[in-house]
């Protein structure tokens, strides 16, 4: 790895986990929805660090914006989910798998079709973050299994689109900018 | 104007700049310490161990020179909702269950178990609260990187990963309040042009649609910062991965190793009760 990568990846992974904690604080990750609970976007920093550089990027984002969920659920809580949400095992751990699955999915079919790797890499993604945080939360005994599968259809579906449309939106401009000198993207953004 | 105003709305703790034994406690300590005493709230049974473990956070908060009302505030605005919880939890939650229900009511059944389990839960819930929100209270973000380096040492092969670590850290706290104002900045900009932020009587959809012309941005402008960030750090010769020292150096004292010693003593007590 050339040293200008290493930084690269310092700064992009302490960039995104401070948009992620941005984003919880103010309440711009929170889109509000038909189902009365929010939809939520605050994982949308680990999809993109995970597919601009890599597992371990995405990562320690995902490590990072689980952290300062807990600290915010502990320090100054908003609903009665945070009851929950000062477990580690809830709050944490699924937002680290988030980047691997995501990384995993987007290498899978990276040299096949990029299309299919950039739109499917995101959504795969969010259902990690959805399904493991409601299951955590299943497991924990914070709700009941039916409420689980209900919130899961209810909100864990159109979450993951809307993760998957902004990190798609994101990635294809990012990449399409031309900072990077030679961007497999390019042919995405040609109409 | 005050729902433009994300920079001040941020709500991660406050830092109390105090002079006190817990604050003058080195950051890697604080750190140690909060992981262990909150494992230990997470495995603890109610009584007695969550009951010593809540006053000996108050303890610490008297230490500390912290009002414990202060410190649980944050709870106040949710209280309702932790009662509601409450009564899903011990009406709604089937578990396996031993035993006639301690009362009825109707159809509603109380059974011991249930309230025991809302109990503890609750109880681990304000332990936590209280043992973060003096974390908060009295740990600088600086310290924050300074502990993260000394904790991931003994990790890092060759002391690369933990000044990485700290460094993603100090870049992730300094850009917190700059994209703050950044997306302070893109609303501000997007409403002057029309969007109805502010005014929110409006269609669910129209009110989603919102929402893309504020983040996309607020990403592309991130990424382009990271971009200008990475440049500038390369062009004063930044290396990754070199070993380097740091203005301010925490010496471990005395008090801090028995702090040490102590939290380690508490930590393994609360353990073995649990195992045993």
């Amino acid at each position: 790895m050339s040293n200008t990568n290493r930084t690269r990846k310092i700064v992009i992974t302490g960039v995104m986990s401070a948009i992620s904690v941005v984003l919880g604080a103010t309440h711009l990750g929170f889109i509000p929805w038909f189902s009365g609970a929010s939809l939520t976007i605050m994982h949308v920093p680990v999809i993109i660090g995970a597919i601009l550089e890599g597992p371990v990027v995405g990562m320690i984002i995902g490590l990072i914006f689980g952290l300062f969920s807990l600290l915010q659920a502990a320090v100054s809580p908003t609903g009665p989910v945070d009851l929950f949400f000062t477990n580690p095992l809830v709050s944490v751990l699924p937002r680290i798998l988030i980047g691997l699955t995501t990384w995993l999915i987007y290498r899978a079919f990276r040299d096949r079709w990029l299309p299919l790797a950039v739109v499917s890499a995101p959504l795969v993604g969010s259902l990690t973050n959805t399904a493991l945080v409601l299951g955590a939360l299943g497991v924990a005994k914070a709700l009941p299994w039916e409420l689980i599968g209900t919130i899961m259809i209810a909100n864990g579906l159109p979450e993951a689109g809307a993760a998957a449309m902004i990190s798609i939106s994101v990635i294809v401009t990012w990449k399409s900018i031309g900072l990077k000198k030679k961007s497999k993207l390019d042919e995405l953004d040609e109409d | 104007m005050s729902q433009f105003d994300f920079s001040s709305n941020l709500s991660l703790g406050q830092y109390e700049p105090l002079d006190t034994p817990v604050h003058r406690l080195v950051p890697a300590l604080k750190m140690l310490s909060v992981i262990l005493l909150g494992s230990a709230v997470l495995f603890s049974p109610l009584f007695p161990q969550l009951l010593l473990l809540f006053l000996f956070f108050c303890l610490i908060g008297w230490m500390g020179n912290l009002k414990i009302r202060y410190l649980m505030k944050g709870i106040r605005p949710i209280l309702p909702f932790l009662l509601l919880i409450g009564v899903i939890q011990i009406f709604f939650i089937s578990r396996q269950l031993e035993g006639d229900p301690l009362f009825s009511v109707w159809i509603f059944k109380i059974y011991r178990e249930d309230l025991f389990f809302t109990a503890r839960l609750f109880a681990r819930f304000f332990c936590l609260v209280l043992l973060l929100s003096i974390f908060t209270s009295v740990t600088p973000v600086t310290e924050i990187s300074h502990g993260t380096e000394a904790l991931l040492k003994p990790f890092g092969r060759k002391q690369a990963l933990a000044h990485d670590m700290s460094l993603v850290v100090t870049i992730t706290f300094r850009f917190i309040p700059i994209l703050a104002r950044e997306a302070e900045h893109i609303t501000k900009a997007q409403a002057s042009r029309g969007a109805s932020f502010g005014t929110w009587n409006m269609g669910l959809l129209k009110k989603i649609r919102l929402y893309i012309p504020l983040i996309i941005p607020l990403f592309i402008a991130a990424l382009e910062r990271s971009e200008i960030l990475v440049e500038a750090m390369e062009s004063r010769c930044y290396e990754a991965g070199a070993r380097r020292t740091r203005l301010d150096e925490f010496h471990w004292k005395f008090a801090d190793w028995m702090v040490l010693f102590l939290i380690i003593v508490i930590f393994s007590v609360l353990f073995l009760s649990r195992i045993l």
